[in-house]
């Protein structure tokens, strides 16, 4: 699989019997996923690079999780599956803000073994746009 | 006793007792004409404002709460207004630090984009 971004290829970071880890070298992305099956990524989307306005978007389905660990990083989120939308300082990822969080989890586009953004970014912008 | 008007049509609210609103030490207010529900917290300061709304046969809620946080809740098999129950209200998603301030007449075309959109 590679980065919506900057097309590199994910490599494995983290292997264990609940989730195998991926992650962009450039960190733009990292997806967990069990049998072929997806069950979290975070995704770097910058909505405009001129306004220097980047997102952190991080989608998860924690039904699938058996470690607890992993619902209590979701930025106080209290769903089970859910889409978290974060907007971070360019160039400094790890100052963040909460800005959006959606009970549903946004499915994983990829084509030509690239994540794609395509069925996401629309309505995210539609949503910037509105909140 | 104050009476309470409510800030959209400028008519008395009708208070709402339930357990649960005592429970949490809540008092909670509706106005009928605007389907608009406030809630107090003991010492009468206003902590949240929401408006409920049908469509598609749906009840939905949107909450202005006074930190910034709007939400949406899909109230799950609605009887009457101020229930805050989890096992009755879906939370469909939640807004940080927003200023949007809906009224009565704006908020259906809201809910209507937002349920399109997500």
């Amino acid at each position: 699989m590679n980065c919506h971004n900057c097309k590199r290829e994910l490599c494995i970071v983290k292997e264990s019997s609940n989730y195998t880890k991926i992650e962009c070298p450039e960190h733009h992305a990292t997806v967990f996923y069990r049998d072929s099956k997806i069950l979290e990524y975070n995704l770097l989307w910058d909505a405009d690079m001129h306004a220097k306005e980047r997102f952190w978007i991080n989608a998860f389905d924690d039904t699938n999780y058996d470690n607890y660990y992993q619902s209590v990083k979701r930025y106080g989120c209290n769903f089970l599956i859910g889409t978290v939308i974060l907007k971070c300082a360019y160039g400094r990822p790890y100052k963040i803000d909460k800005i959006f969080e959606l009970n549903d989890f946004i499915p994983l586009e990829i084509m030509d073994n690239t994540i794609q953004l395509n069925n996401l970014v629309p309505r995210l912008k539609k949503l910037k746009a509105f909140i | 006793m104050i009476v309470f008007k409510c800030k959209y049509c400028s008519r008395d609210l009708n208070q709402i007792d339930s357990d649960e609103n005592k429970r949490i030490n809540a008092k909670v207010f509706y106005c009928e004409s605007c389907r608009a529900e406030y809630l107090f917290t003991s010492n009468n300061i206003l902590a949240s404002v929401s408006m409920y709304v049908t469509f598609n046969d749906r009840v939905y809620r949107w909450t202005e709460i006074n930190n910034g946080k709007r939400q949406l809740w899909h109230v799950l098999n609605f009887k009457s207004p101020g229930s805050r129950s989890l096992s009755n209200n879906k939370n469909i998603f939640s807004i940080e630090n927003s200023t949007i301030n809906l009224t009565p007449e704006t908020v259906i075309n809201k809910i209507k984009f937002y349920i399109q959109i997500l």
